[in-house]
């Protein structure tokens, strides 16, 4: 039996805690309904939840006996409710909204607290809630430590809820709350900083990657910085201006991106990102080589095994595969 | 005396065994499609447990696990020793001395039956 607020629902065999309360109505917010996300966070009461449950959370929620729910396959009663949102987010307002290209939004929030992001990594990801409840996770393209401000860059897609408002509803002065921060792929200044770094994403994958780049340089990384950006035309790119100015004043990064159709140019061809990476790492020393993976879920699996059959060390991917929001199962 | 797992370096040796271990394992048809997982991170971290196990270190291994976890897999002798090879061969390639070769070997062997479920 699963209690949840004032009720008691009966478990099926095997069945997790999210799939439980979604088949009785319940509204519980979720996401990627993969364990990785977070979205649909629940908190245990006079209870234990399993590791796997609570794998990626902060210490600071796992001690407070916050778990996902979609992770948790309770095999006897437990009882859980909806995490407190206030103490749980950080409130903030849209300060920007700029289309990047056709499909593409970026969306700019400033935290109420401007210190209220200082332990976000430039890279990682924070978990966005909108004044309907809509819950998505989206990278942050900057760094926000110091001054809150967080720029996430949001693709329209066809079903999305989020996207939808973003793109058709949002305005400056929103409010936002934001969860998180959560995610491993960032840059750390105490690994070698004379490793090469190869930064493969497509689409919106540029940007974690973006913050991953300025934060390398901003920490003054001594090895090549080599970005690849893939698309499907020239139209879906975004940021060319910016990363070739970047390569212009710092010779140790490069930029090129690779669309599947349309004209070339200077630093953008015709072809596949994964290719292009792939004969990028066969010029580098893989075996000290780091290598940022970020974008669609199967383009991201797929190279993260390639460039590990080629001989990049497991420790040194770094991946952040962009999970679509699943389909309720029942 | 020390354990293989201590003589042959520890947690290092098992970090440098896990990703030429499990290179093989991918690189290899006959078995890949068991490793494939989607989660790197998780496939990674079951190998370096048992290659801890069979190393001779601190584990929670048993043997009750080891059949759950390959009981739908429908695993044959084919299967069992592919991986004994490739387990086999990342040691020589590491450079470990024979006799604690064969003392891993003579470990992973007796995983045979949870393995296989037989």
């Amino acid at each position: 039996m699963l209690g949840f607020q004032a009720g008691h629902y009966p478990l099926a065999d095997g069945e997790s805690v999210l799939d439980c309360l979604l088949r009785h109505q319940q509204p519980v917010p979720y996401s990627c309904k993969a364990g990785l996300c977070q979205s649909c966070l629940v908190q245990a009461v006079d209870c234990q939840p399993p590791a796997l449950a609570t794998r990626g959370l902060k210490a600071t929620l796992q001690s407070s006996g916050h778990a996902m729910a979609c992770q948790w396959h309770p095999d006897s009663d437990v009882c859980v409710r909806l995490p407190d949102n206030q103490a749980l987010s950080v409130q903030g307002h849209i300060v920007g909204l700029q289309q990047l290209n056709a499909v593409v939004m970026k969306l700019v929030v400033q935290a109420d607290d401007p210190t209220a992001l200082a332990e976000c990594h430039p890279g990682q990801y924070l978990n966005l809630v909108n004044s309907a409840g809509t819950i998505r996770s989206y990278s942050v393209a900057n760094d926000c430590r110091q001054h809150g401000r967080a720029e996430f860059h949001i693709a329209a897609t066809a079903q999305g809820l989020f996207s939808h408002w973003l793109f058709n509803a949002a305005s400056l002065g929103d409010v936002l709350q934001m969860r998180g921060p959560a995610g491993s792929c960032f840059y750390v200044a105490d690994a070698d900083q004379q490793q090469p770094l190869l930064l493969v994403g497509v689409g919106t994958g540029l940007a974690p990657l973006y913050a991953i780049v300025n934060d390398a340089l901003a920490q003054g990384h001594q090895g090549p910085i080599l970005l690849v950006h893939g698309a499907s035309s020239t139209a879906s790119l975004y940021y060319r201006a910016e990363l070739r100015a970047l390569a212009a004043s710092h010779s140790k990064f490069s930029y090129s991106a690779l669309v599947r159709a349309g004209a070339a140019d200077a630093d953008c061809q015709q072809g596949d990102a994964a290719e292009s990476a792939l004969a990028l790492l066969a010029a580098l020393p893989v075996a000290q080589t780091r290598v940022y993976l970020c974008g669609n879920a199967a383009f991201v699996h797929n190279l993260r095994k390639l460039v590990f059959m080629r001989g990049v060390r497991s420790a040194n991917i770094f991946c952040d595969p962009f999970v679509e929001r699943a389909t309720q199962s029942n | 005396m020390a354990s293989v797992f201590e003589a042959i370096g520890g947690a290092a040796a098992v970090d440098a065994a896990v990703d030429i271990f499990y290179r093989k394992v991918l690189g290899d048809p006959l078995i890949s499609k068991f490793f494939d997982s989607v989660d790197m991170d998780r496939q990674t971290a079951k190998q370096k447990a048992f290659l801890t196990m069979a190393f001779g270190g601190p584990n929670h291994y048993t043997g009750q696990d080891m059949r759950n976890a390959h009981k739908h897999m429908k695993l044959t002798d084919v299967h069992f020793n592919a991986v004994a090879g490739h387990l086999q061969s990342t040691l020589a390639e590491l450079n470990v001395p024979q006799q604690h070769i064969d003392t891993i070997m003579g470990i992973a062997a007796s995983t045979h039956d949870d393995v296989l479920n037989v």
